[in-house]
């Protein structure tokens, strides 16, 4: 079995800046996530701001680019909502630090800001970032597997918008009955490994869909993330599929992303 | 060279569960899966008893046990809705040399924690000095009375050493600590950073099962929380797996 420091780990979801909701770690500047990530051994990191998703989405992404400018490992995914785009300097200001490679994706909180994810609601938005292959992370607020999870929205964006990839984060074992069918039917679906506990949900996947739709994901720092490490260690994926779920296949999107299009 | 610690599984199940498929569901897979994460054994409970039927459950859990001696062991449930039928399913069920415990799930059977249609359960318990493992025992005073009141029964809170998230209050830490015959088990979905140390530095490591819902949640993920933890090697190979060796008296 590899272990786990011969892997190369990159998370894609994981949160930068004071939490304010009492979770017993946040990352209040950069030294403070590359020390965690170093001692969970992963290398680089897809960042959004807890002050985007929480408060002000504009203030908290500047925020987010200014503090890891520079800093190799770490890579912020902006957080967008729908009234951006209705805003003056629309798409030229809020996508430039897409253009420019400051920031490498983007993410949607529909659950956490109140709006629906449909493809009407921010429709340039998502057309820019469809032709620029710019992944986007939906992320629902979900704590439980058991959590309610708007599927068909899902399925209606990856359906309007077929170049985007879009990536589920922290789902568990009832992706089983509501993921799958819509990973089999839509090419640019990825699922974020954080919270995919099923036994044997991931090789199940992998030899359905392709290891390629999997990609690893933390949860850090409110969730721990020696599970998602774990459970890709112990699976029975081959080595060269855990490589691609550990990071190939997250810096394979973003390799693939044309930010500079836009 | 470090020797790998014993893992025991006290908190697994058989079968088929209505909300999702479980791939691993039958009893070959997931002995290669345990295989896989070095674990020794698991201790099950058919999720058929804990659902439709209780009967036909425990008899498949049997002749698993049966299948696969020493690798699969048995928690025996019991129907609070058959209060009359308990003492005899459970001596059926303890025909069985690999029964090692009772489990109650009061959610699934729609029947309340504190309920008196399970004290032919404690009885049962305290004459053999068993262990009961519960979802959910309701109110830790509750279950600090019933642990008095039947000290050689073994009392295991299920999930709360999982899902505790570090920093809020939660009696049962407390009663566990304190209360010898009461312990916590591991399995949990949700697994906040950080709160695993803070769990063993509260209740201290004897007092703590691992346990992981395989294969309703995935082995390697569940062991993550405690083999790459920060805790000692002596209180992860307590909580592995010791623990459980001596509560189900396995050489």
């Amino acid at each position: 079995m590899l272990k786990a420091k011969e892997l190369r780990w990159f998370d894609c979801n994981c949160m930068f800046g004071p939490a304010g909701q009492g979770s017993l770690f946040c990352f209040e500047n950069p030294q403070q996530l590359e020390t965690s990530l170093e001692e969970q051994g992963i290398g680089e990191a897809l960042l959004f701001s807890s002050l985007a998703k929480l408060n002000d989405p504009q203030l908290g992404n500047s925020l987010l680019l200014e503090a890891v400018a520079g800093r190799a490992g770490l890579h912020p995914c902006l957080t967008l909502t729908p009234e951006m785009e209705l805003e003056e300097g629309f798409p030229e200001r809020l996508l430039a630090p897409v253009k420019s490679g400051a920031a490498r994706a983007c993410r949607v909180f529909p659950k956490a800001g109140s709006y629906e994810l449909e493809p009407w609601i921010m429709p340039q938005t998502f057309s820019a970032l469809n032709r620029a292959r710019i992944p986007l992370l939906v992320d629902q607020d979900t704590v439980h597997w058991d959590d309610p999870f708007d599927w068909d929205q899902v399925h209606r964006l990856c359906l309007e918008y077929r170049d985007l990839p879009v990536i589920v984060v922290r789902q568990g074992m009832l992706a089983a009955r509501n993921l799958f069918p819509l990973l089999k039917r839509h090419e640019n679906l990825y699922l974020e490994t954080s919270y995919f506990q099923l036994a044997g949900g991931l090789e199940e996947a992998a030899k359905r869909f392709g290891a390629v739709k999997l990609v690893f994901g933390t949860g850090m720092p409110v969730f721990d993330p020696r599970l998602p490490i774990a459970g890709l260690l112990y699976s029975p994926l081959s080595d060269r599929e855990k490589e691609m779920v550990a990071g190939e296949n997250l810096r394979a999107l973003l390799a693939a992303a044309q930010g500079e299009s836009l | 060279m470090k020797r790998r610690p014993r893992i025991i599984d006290c908190h697994a199940h058989l079968g088929q569960y209505r909300h999702f498929p479980i791939p691993l569901r039958e009893p070959e897979r997931m002995i290669a899966a345990m295989d896989r994460a070095g674990v020794e054994a698991a201790c099950l409970s058919s999720l058929t008893a804990l659902g439709a039927d209780t009967r036909l459950g425990n008899t498949q859990l049997i002749a698993a046990a049966a299948a696969f001696p020493a690798r699969l062991l048995g928690w025996a449930v019991p129907n609070p809705h058959r209060p009359a039928e308990i003492a005899a399913e459970l001596e059926r069920c303890f025909r069985s040399p690999w029964m090692r415990g009772i489990k109650l799930h009061p959610m699934f059977h729609a029947y309340p924690a504190e309920g008196a249609n399970y004290t032919p359960v404690y009885e049962f318990a305290q004459a053999r000095g068993l262990p009961i493992l519960n979802h959910d025992w309701g109110a830790a005073g509750f279950l600090e009375k019933l642990a008095r009141r039947y000290p050689q029964a073994r009392f295991i809170q299920a999930h709360t050493g999982g899902w505790w998230n570090g920093r809020s209050e939660e009696p049962y830490l407390e009663l566990a600590r304190s209360q010898p015959n009461v312990y916590l088990d591991t399995a949990a979905s949700i697994a906040y950073y950080g709160a695993f140390e803070k769990l063993v530095e509260a209740v201290g490591a004897d007092k703590l099962l691992f346990g992981s819902d395989f294969p309703y949640l995935d082995l390697g993920y569940q062991l993550g929380r405690v083999l790459l933890s920060s805790i000692g090697e002596r209180e992860k190979r307590k909580i592995l797996g010791g623990n459980a060796a001596a509560l189900f008296g396995l050489g």
